[in-house]
């Protein structure tokens, strides 16, 4: 695997140490999930950033050490794990709040972890892709899609053919898919949300 | 909306026509039609607004918009941890290699928020967590384990009865602990398991109940299985004060040869010890091999252990159980653990230990992908590991099972074999197995259906050996082959390769039988077959592999018709070959495998001319290969086998020049092969082919010596040559040649008891080696060399008996080794060696008969040895080598048989005739109780002088038998005159040869002489000069 092999799954390419182009990627992406759930679990900057950083180097360290296997369990479930641990630790160690078990059970806060995961995956592949398309069809799809605005709304705003604003709001997607896809897919949670 | 036309749906493109556009560029001149009427129809834009909201990402969309940025920026942190991941990376791959032993780590204390520390924890907890095989953690696990943990979250300090003294290694399975058992004063190990899951229970308890059946100093041993306050299950185990073999790896680097083999030796037999108590380890590799402060070895964390009685279906659970660097192939393809995957683990631990590095290196999963196509690489020693290690560590670790040592104990004691410095078993791999191998692995490339028919009829050969079915099997089999080589040469553009293969087929299955006995005629029928079927691939003008396949199919075939005793079909064939191969020689580029193939044909030539003793054109033979093998050796150094074929194409010339009576040439080609193996190979590692060349070196010498009558050096020489064959024959117990190279050294020994009066050792030496021969000829009843040389040496142990004085015992083995030796010849009646040995024991029969007074028979045996002498002269084209020694013996016969008819005639017309005849007339009647007349007769020839040295000796030689015999019984008056005239007698024939002192010390004529002082002055005397 190298790193010009960019169309396969990132998870997937992360097993290769030396793909530092990868591994830059997986950062940027991962970094503001871990990083926004430690904050909805009520922890101050700081620590958040602390924890953040010892849960990414944990999980680059999981992959390479094949502990998380996509064709057993999803990684999403295997990253709120190790955030999970270390949040649990750092509680812990602060004694400062009192232990909730049933918080670390299974499917405890799993709703705010999936929403967080996938959100964050989804800004993180829009600024990407963003960044490959003409600004036009960025406000097209923006306005359509993210803001939910009508297509002749925008089509007049735009002074753009309406054709052409369906037309840069399907390509978009059709990118954004195969983009969260590449930097989230193991094992399909895309299908399963 | 302006401008929006009233729908007309017949108008309107279809569902689909819109998706497509959807697809389209806007460019696309083709959709410029549907782009008008979309912009102007709100029928197909509510379509369209359906179409682009249908998208998997829809229900994200409502969670990004409530947070529509990110919440903080966090491009500095984002840095931090890629600068943080690019420096541990490197590092990561050492750690993944050396990984998961237990270490001291106080992971259970309570941390600060210090991330290395935290770190060293989570590598921890991973570690175990993929040790209990289950294929992620999966969330109840974790969960389980963290809630475990808050109970072990500080060290407690007991448990039970046992005081707890520190954390050996803690994980999401379990903790090690180190402990004080003060009931019995000792510390040991407890195993906890954090909570009572019962995945985790029933775990701890397997390794409880493996430990607990396995009773070995080289395994952890168990004390019990216990519960604390609270009913939690726990492992107490024997506590060993060391380090894991992965640390002292870790600490340096790799092992030196010695230790490698020495710990890879001790662990393999610790895990051969659990298997022979029904336990599998399933996770052999450096952490789990502790090492305590004496350096000995223990097994530990049978964890993963199973039972050898267990269906395969108890166990199915774990998939794929153990750590990835030492999975074994089959496990990967979704075999079964066996007793070779531990073996093969082994092997990984071993090479571990010699290059300080996991065999397999990677990821997990570009292990298991590797283990998937069977790619083991090869160990690279660079010269760095020694041969023998290389080989041991391959064979353990074939991707075949089968193909490996089929016990823990058998890859041990190779191990210990290399230690000794003995031969190990294990040899490289040899092409048939690579063959097979490459064809397991590519079942499509084997669409050529003659080529896969040949190997499985070669196959069918081998297996009918092995089970010694029918010889008609065997032919079948043959047949098959056969068959399958004319269809190979159908298959025309793939007709390299199957030629290639099928020369490897033949030839290794050839090597797979060489050594194994009664296969000589399969072997020539196979060897026949593939080389009509080689000629009748042969394209028009041949070409250079198919001659070469050729020409070692007709060397082959003549050896084997050689060793069949077929000489004329022999010389035939390894003339045709050399015919082959020369032009081919000639036609290229001199390279090493050319070379080396002319000279081993030159070679057989040379060995068939010697048999013949056409010495010259052996040496010229010889000599021609010898430089060849120069030429290979300049072209392409190193290679063991040239060094092997060198050194006995050095000693084989020595043979000629010893033969053609140059015995100082002789010895400086021995001392040359000495000299030459020695300076090659200081470093020790000699393979067995070459080391045997050392024995057979000194085995000449010996030989030399004895005729020189050196007898200390001979002493000396045969005791290392002895040691040398024996060690040899203890590796390999079936070798044919070892075997004979033994029997050989014991026959030696024996003549040179003999030739120092050791009669006890003499014939219990000899009789040795007739068993040793009589089993090889019995193993091998179509070779005709085998049985010549079982009589040769039945000869040999007669003359051992009669010396000891046991004429008996003397006269029926020398009856046997004649019947064998007219039997061999009259099966191939051009050989007349076989002639002239049966005449030899024939002769030595007829005299011990006649010494023992039986005329008649004795009459008949002479005759006997007359008739095959005077085949060997008939057959001997005129070689003086031949000639003169029979004609000398066939005289000495007819002198005989002459003398014992004239007994029964007067003396007094006999007397004066031929001195010869006359004496052994006096002989004859010595030892037929006439006594006096005897007497009358050797007083008569007392004075007798003659120019011809043979007959001197052989008058006087008589003459002191007669005196000899007299003295047995006779009146104390008459001694002193007995004595004195048989010493004098001695005393002439040794004048007039001294040659004939060989003889004289071996005849039992004179041993009642033997305690006689002015006996052994003459002895002395004679070995001084």
């Amino acid at each position: 695997m190298t790193a010009a092999d960019t169309s396969s799954s990132l998870l997937i390419r992360i097993r290769d140490p030396q793909d530092s182009t990868s591994w830059g990627l997986f950062v940027d992406v991962y970094t503001p999930v871990v990083y926004r759930y430690l904050v909805n679990r009520g922890l101050q900057d700081a620590d958040a950033r602390d924890l953040t950083q010892e849960t990414l180097i944990e999980v680059a360290r999981g992959i390479q050490k094949f502990e998380y296997r996509p064709e057993s369990g999803r990684f999403r479930d295997w990253l709120a794990v190790v955030v999970r641990r270390r949040l649990y630790r750092f509680w812990s160690q602060r004694r400062a709040e009192p232990t909730d078990e049933l918080e670390l059970q299974a499917n405890g806060d799993n709703g705010e972890w999936v929403e967080v995961f996938q959100s964050e995956l989804l800004r993180s592949a829009i600024t990407r892709v963003r960044a490959e398309v003409e600004e036009k069809t960025w406000l097209a799809f923006s306005m359509t899609w993210l803001e939910d605005r009508p297509a002749s709304e925008v089509s007049q705003l735009l002074e753009m053919p309406i054709d052409l604003v369906y037309s840069a709001k399907a390509r978009f997607l059709r990118r954004l898919e195969s983009e969260v896809r590449m930097l989230g897919e193991d094992c399909g949670w895309l299908e399963n949300p | 909306m302006a401008g929006l036309r009233t729908p007309n749906p017949s108008d309107c493109p279809s569902v689909e026509a819109l998706k497509a556009l959807l697809h389209l560029d806007v460019s696309d001149p083709s959709s410029s039609g549907l782009r008008l009427h979309i912009r102007t129809c709100q029928t197909c834009q509510q379509t369209l607004d359906e179409l682009t909201s249908r998208s998997s990402l829809g229900a994200l969309r409502k969670a990004l918009a409530e947070v529509p940025s990110e919440l903080a920026d966090l491009t500095k942190i984002k840095q931090q941890i890629r600068q943080m991941l690019i420096d541990a990376m490197p590092d990561e791959r050492v750690k993944i290699d050396s990984r998961f032993e237990i270490s001291g780590s106080t992971v259970n204390q309570p941390t600060n928020s210090i991330i290395a520390k935290a770190e060293l924890a989570n590598v921890e907890f991973s570690r175990t967590e993929r040790d209990t095989a289950s294929a992620i953690p999966s969330l109840d696990t974790v969960i389980d384990a963290l809630v475990n943990r808050e109970t072990t979250g500080e060290l407690p300090s007991s448990i039970g009865r046992f005081c707890i003294l520190s954390v050996l290694g803690s994980g999401g399975m379990g903790t090690v602990f180190l402990a004080f058992d003060p009931t019995v004063n000792r510390k040991v190990a407890i195993k906890t398991i954090n909570g009572q899951r019962s995945e985790l229970r029933q775990r701890l308890e397997r390794e409880a109940e493996a430990i607990g059946r396995i009773d070995s100093e080289r395994v952890v041993r168990l004390f019990s299985l216990e519960f604390d306050e609270r009913g939690n299950r726990f492992i107490v185990m024997e506590y060993v004060d060391g380090e894991t073999l992965s640390a002292r790896l870790a600490r340096v680097g790799k092992l030196n040869p010695n230790d490698a083999a020495a710990i890879a030796m001790m662990a393999a037999r610790g895990v051969a010890d659990a298997h022979a108590c029904g336990v599998l380890h399933r996770d052999i590799k450096p952490g789990n091999v502790l090492i305590d402060q004496n350096g000995r070895i223990k097994v530990a964390d049978f964890g993963l252990a199973t039972f050898t009685e267990l269906s395969p279906r108890l166990t199915r659970q774990d998939n794929l159980p153990g750590t990835a660097p030492y999975f074994s192939p089959e496990l990967v393809r979704g075999g079964q653990h066996s007793v070779a995957s531990d073996v093969y683990s082994l092997g990984c631990v071993l090479q571990e230990c010699l290059t300080g590095k996991p065999a397999l290196t990677g990821t997990p999963m570009e292990i298991i992908n590797r283990l998937a196509s069977d790619q083991i690489p090869a160990l690279d020693a660079h010269g760095q590991i020694p041969r023998p290690l290389c080989y041991i560590r391959d064979r353990a670790m074939a991707v075949d099972p089968r193909q490996r040592y089929a016990t823990a104990t058998e890859l041990a004691d190779d191990l210990q074999r290399w230690l000794r410095g003995e031969p190990i078993w294990a040899q490289p791999e040899s092409s048939l197995q690579q063959v097979l191998r490459s064809l397991r692995r590519r079942p499509r490339q084997t669409a050529l259906v003659g080529l896969l028919s040949a190997l499985v009829a070669a196959i069918a050969i081998y297996a009918a050996w092995a089970t010694w079915q029918s010889r008609s099997h065997v032919q079948r089999a043959a047949s098959a082959h056969r068959e399958a080589v004319e269809s190979t040469a159908e298959a025309d553009r793939q007709r390299e390769l199957a030629l290639k293969q099928l020369q490897q087929t033949v030839f290794e299955t050839q090597d797979m039988l060489k050594d194994r006995s009664g296969t000589l005629e399969l072997r020539k029928s196979l060897l026949a077959s593939a080389i009509a079927g080689l000629e009748q691939v042969a394209p028009a003008g041949g070409s250079p592999p198919i001659d070469r396949s050729t020409a070692l199919a007709h060397l082959r075939l003549g050896q084997i018709q050689l060793a069949l005793g077929d000489v004329e079909a022999g010389r035939g064939s390894l003339k045709r070959a050399e015919e082959i191969m020369t032009v081919k020689h000639l036609a290229s580029e001199p390279d090493a495998q050319s070379c080396r193939d002319l000279a081993a044909i030159l070679n057989s030539l040379g060995e068939t001319e010697f048999s013949q003793r056409n010495h010259a054109g052996a040496q010229s033979y010889f000599e021609q290969a010898l430089e060849l093998r120069e030429i290979a050796f300049e072209l392409d150094p190193g290679l063991p086998a040239d060094s092997t074929a060198y050194s006995m194409n050095l000693i084989r010339l020595g043979d000629v020049a010893n033969a053609t009576g140059d015995g100082t040439r002789a010895d400086d080609y021995y001392q040359r092969v000495l000299s030459e193996l020695a300076a090659r190979y200081s470093d020790g590692f000699v393979i067995p082919e070459t080391k045997r060349n050392f024995s057979v070196a000194l085995n000449r010498l010996f030989v030399r010596a004895m005729s020189r009558g050196d007898i200390n050096k001979a002493r000396e020489l045969i005791v290392q040559c002895s040691q040398i064959t024996a060690e040899l024959l203890q590796a390999a117990p079936h070798n044919l040649e070892y075997q004979n190279d033994h029997a050989l050294a014991l026959a030696q020994t024996a003549r040179l008891s003999l030739m120092q009066d050791d009669f006890d050792a003499a014939t219990r030496f000899a009789n040795q080696a007739t068993e040793a021969y009589r089993a090889m000829a019995q193993a091998e009843p179509e070779s005709a060399s085998a049985q010549s040389r079982w009589a040769i040496a039945l000869h040999q142990e007669a003359d051992a008996w009669n010396s000891a004085g046991d004429s008996r015992k003397a006269r029926d083995q020398w009856a046997e080794a004649a019947g064998i030796h007219d039997e061999l010849f009259s099966r191939n009646p051009s050989n007349t060696r076989f002639a002239l040995l049966g005449g030899e024991s024939w002769l030595w029969l007829g005299i011990t008969e006649l010494g023992r007074g039986e005329i008649d028979s004795g009459l008949k045996a002479l005759d006997k040895a007359v008739f095959s002498f005077k085949k060997a002269e008939a057959g001997a084209n005129n070689d003086p080598q031949v000639v003169q020694p029979v004609e000398a013996i066939r005289q000495l016969v007819e002198q005989l048989t002459a003398s014992a008819h004239l007994l029964d005639e007067e003396i007094a017309h006999w007397l004066d005739s031929d001195p010869t005849i006359s004496i052994m007339c006096g002989f004859l009647l010595s030892r037929t109780d006439r006594i006096d007349e005897a007497l009358a007769v050797a007083e008569h020839w007392r004075d007798f002088e003659s120019d011809d040295t043979a007959v001197m000796v052989n008058v006087h030689s008589q003459r002191a038998a007669i005196y000899a015999k007299a003295l047995d019984n006779a009146e104390q008056h008459l001694r002193g005159h007995y004595r004195e005239e048989a010493i004098s007698s001695l005393q002439k024939s040794l004048e007039a040869q001294p040659k004939w002192l060989a003889i004289m010390r071996k005849s039992p004529d004179y041993r009642v002489l033997r305690s006689d002082p002015a006996y052994q002055n003459l002895l002395l005397g004679s070995t001084l000069r």
